[in-house]
């Protein structure tokens, strides 16, 4: 195992990380994560989940720095247009929920995940399956034309058993680094993990930093799966085969080393109804998840015209009902003002009610 | 990502994985660093000749059909063939296109010369033949062709059933069978070129998915007025139908030989496949077998017509009409297998009235099947026979027409016995003729 070390709230220990500017390493109340900050002050709230106080906290991190980056690649003009589109179709969009503002508030946000080197000694058995074509028929019979032949081939899989000894040396297989590792790839979608490049101090200026909550101890069987399953594919190559399946190895991983990734996220913000409402970006495919609230305030205020709009009609109507009572005609206007009246005033709670249901079946903790 | 080429034979000898199961030999890896263990093949035991001695006396050993071994004519030692009775289990094959490519080929063209493990001698042997005798020092020998690959050799068989001796009483009784032969054909005797061969045949299975349509017709009686008279007649109404039928064929027979008459194979058929072995060359000791010279290819292109016949047997079936017009049909093969197997026939000739004609004898089942040759004054006189009736009641009423009613009575019975004994003729001048044919 690398060295651990306990990082205080200054950043003094993290030399070798070569940071550019001095960092922070923060700890949030509400969502329980710990981040490493640009500059010595504490914000008032959670970078990630933008509810907590932060506080300085010591926690425990190796002390040599990130061995690979997969590098940002949505620019703040590609940022605006997918979040652009994002926000479209949002009904009674809070005027917070607005591209530019969004591109403003955003900052880089570095998700780890754990690079581990080994060597894999050991045995291995799995059916690997070739490829192959069968050559079959399909006739046709009319009174006219007579018996016509097509050849049709049909691809089939031959499995065979395959048994074997293998001695590979894997380098920088990724593993997760985080509790919600999954969860957070399930909202940011997939990484393409081969665009990594080498750590540069530079990409960190200004970005926030999250710190893993998995020990290598505690990421170990999930680096094992995803060492096997290289280790499966390289069998299947070994033994000429097409396909692979039921792979097992009994091995043992000597010479373990464990470095970490960062791979890129956007955090930015917009307030509604008082709260705060994070939205996180990929980095790399520009995928925009977050809560797409509608404004209350906007509906409410809607409702409320249409309410004013329909006493008006109706007040009208009625004035010219009993106008009729003199002039005839009058009563006609009247009578449909009163129907159009009553028409708006039904339908007037209807944009208060869409907004209010639309936003309750959001809920934060859903996107923490 | 520098790997290291360590030995890896010091590694994880403890492991339960390790080491491969019985059977299992390495074979080339195309990474450094992993060693991959397959499924050796099955040793090409028959790509070699094996001669067949006995083990007490030295003799040329053969395999008895009546003791279902390997027997010494000379001591009367035995032994035991450790071939499996795998019936219609027996191993098929996909038609994959390697194996269509190798089938092409056949038995390879050159003739393979063969060195007597016995005494030495080279001799001969064209391709196709599977066995032979040395002409030096008289051992049996079997071999099998490396040319063609695995799959390419017989995968079963089924063995003599029958013994030699039993033929000539067998034929005999045969030949003494059936009114419009010969019957001096009873007398005869000898048999010539009397030989116990094993045939090359190809087995095929398919499920067959047949989709038909066609106009189909069904009757139906109509009145109509005919000069003021109510008459019926049958009228046929014509709907579009359409259906679908599954043929499964299992083990369906085709041979793999041109050398011999495929009108006698079929009359000698059937084998009972359920009687199959492995393929063992101990049966084929002391006995001829041929390899097949129709190549798969070809025999298949003769069992899917076979098949499609059989489909559309059964989508004309499944119309439920006689009455069925602008038929058309798609046959859709699947689940295609094929194998190749060795049957045993005894293959002899006789001669009667210095003309030669061949028989052959089921050598599991021992039916006789051949040529036969026929007294033709016999089968004129029994036509004649079955033509008179009808043709003299005719003549009778015409003579009788003067009479009146009665005559006519006659002409029609005589008409309807003469065509009855026009059927009778053709059926049995069909069996003279096929009776002779080869």
């Amino acid at each position: 195992m690398n060295e651990v070390a306990e990082i205080n709230t200054s950043t003094n220990e993290m030399a070798s990380w070569d940071l550019p500017t001095a960092m922070t390493v923060v700890h949030c109340a509400h969502c329980g994560e710990a981040h490493l900050l640009p500059g010595e002050t504490v914000p008032a709230h959670c970078p990630y989940c933008l509810q907590g106080p932060v506080a300085r906290q010591p926690t425990l991190l190796r002390k040599e720095p990130p061995e690979q980056v997969v590098p940002f690649a949505i620019s703040p003009t590609a940022m605006a247009q997918v979040l652009q589109r994002w926000s479209r179709g949002v009904r009674f969009r809070p005027n917070e929920l607005n591209p530019t503002l969004l591109v403003r508030r955003a900052y880089r946000y570095f998700i780890p995940v754990w690079l581990v080197d080994t060597r894999v000694v050991g045995v291995w058995r799995a059916d690997v399956g070739f490829d192959y074509q069968v050559v079959s028929y399909q006739d046709r019979y009319s009174d006219v034309g007579g018996w016509r032949s097509e050849e049709v081939r049909e691809d089939r899989i031959r499995w065979e058993p395959r048994i074997g000894r293998i001695e590979r040396r894997y380098d920088n297989v990724a593993a997760p680094a985080l509790e919600d590792h999954w969860k957070l790839l399930a909202r940011l979608g997939e990484y393409d993990l081969a665009q990594r490049e080498s750590y540069q101090p530079e990409i960190l200026s200004g970005g926030v930093v999250r710190i893993p909550t998995l020990d290598p101890q505690a990421a170990w069987p999930e680096a094992r799966m995803a060492i096997d399953r290289m280790a499966g594919e390289e069998c299947r190559q070994a033994s000429g085969g097409n396909h692979i399946r039921g792979f097992t190895i009994e091995a043992e991983y000597q010479d373990l080393h464990w470095t970490q990734l960062l791979i890129p996220a956007y955090v930015t913000w917009y307030q509604e109804e008082g709260k705060v409402w994070p939205v996180l970006i990929n980095g790399q495919t520009g995928q925009v998840s977050g809560p797409r609230l509608a404004s209350s305030r906007k509906a409410n205020t809607t409702a409320l015209v249409l309410g004013v709009l329909a006493v008006f009609t109706f007040l009208l109507g009625g004035i010219l009902a009993l106008l009729g009572t003199i002039f005839s005609p009058a009563a006609i206007i009247g009578g449909v003002l009163l129907v159009i009246g009553v028409l708006i005033g039904l339908t007037a709670p209807w944009p208060a009610i869409m907004a209010w249901s639309h936003n309750r079946r959001i809920s934060l903790d859903e996107f923490l | 990502m520098d790997h290291m080429m360590n030995d890896v034979s010091s590694v994880s000898s403890t492991v339960g994985l390790w080491p491969p199961p019985q059977g299992f030999a390495p074979v080339p890896s195309h990474v450094a660093g992993i060693e991959v263990y397959a499924p050796a093949p099955e040793e090409k035991a028959d790509d070699k000749t094996h001669t067949f001695k006995c083990r007490y006396c030295g003799g040329s050993i053969v395999y008895n059909p009546e003791q279902r071994r390997l027997t010494c004519p000379y001591c009367g030692g035995t032994q035991e063939i450790a071939a499996e009775e795998v019936g219609q289990r027996a191993a098929e094959f996909e038609f994959t296109l390697e194996a269509m490519e190798q089938a092409r080929y056949g038995w390879g063209r050159e003739r393979k010369e063969l060195v007597c493990e016995s005494c030495g001698a080279a001799v001969a042997v064209a391709p196709d033949v599977l066995t032979s005798v040395c002409a030096f020092c008289g051992s049996n020998r079997v071999h099998a062709r490396d040319v063609t690959g695995d799959m390419l050799r017989p995968s079963a068989l089924i063995p003599f059933a029958v013994e030699r001796d039993r033929l000539p009483t067998l034929v005999a009784e045969w030949l003494g069978r059936g009114w419009m032969h010969p019957p001096e054909l009873r007398n005869v005797r000898a048999l010539r070129k009397l030989t116990g061969v094993y045939l090359p045949f190809w087995t095929f299975d398919a499920d067959i998915r047949a989709d038909w349509k066609a106009e189909v017709g069904t009757e139906r009686v109509e009145r109509y007025r005919s000069n003021g008279e109510l008459r019926t007649r049958v009228v046929i109404d014509w709907h579009w139908r359409s259906g679908r039928v599954h043929v499964p064929v299992d083990d369906h027979l085709v041979p793999g030989t041109i050398y011999t008459s495929r009108v006698i194979l079929e009359k000698v058929s059937p084998f009972d496949l359920s009687a199959l072995v492995t393929y063992d060359p101990a049966y084929l000791a002391g006995w001829q077998a041929k390899g097949y010279d129709i190549p798969l290819e070809d025999a298949w292109r003769q069992g899917r017509q076979d098949m499609r016949a059989l489909a559309k047997r059964a989508c004309y079936a499944d119309t439920g009409s006689s009455h069925v017009r602008n038929f058309r049909m798609q046959v859709d093969f699947s689940n295609e297998q094929w194998r190749y197997i060795l049957l045993p026939v005894y293959i002899a000739a006789y001669t009667f009235e210095d003309r030669t004609f061949q028989v052959m004898v089921n050598g599991q089942t021992s039916k006789v099947a051949g040529q036969k040759p026929v007294a033709w004054p016999r089968v004129w006189l029994a036509i004649l026979a079955m033509l008179s009736p009808g043709a003299c009641l005719g003549l009778l009423g015409l003579l009788t027409l003067a009479v009146g009613g009665i005559g006519v009575v006659g002409i029609a019975s005589g008409a309807i016995l003469f065509v009855l004994g026009l059927i009778g003729a053709f059926v049995v001048l069909k069996q003279a003729r096929e009776s002779e044919a080869v």
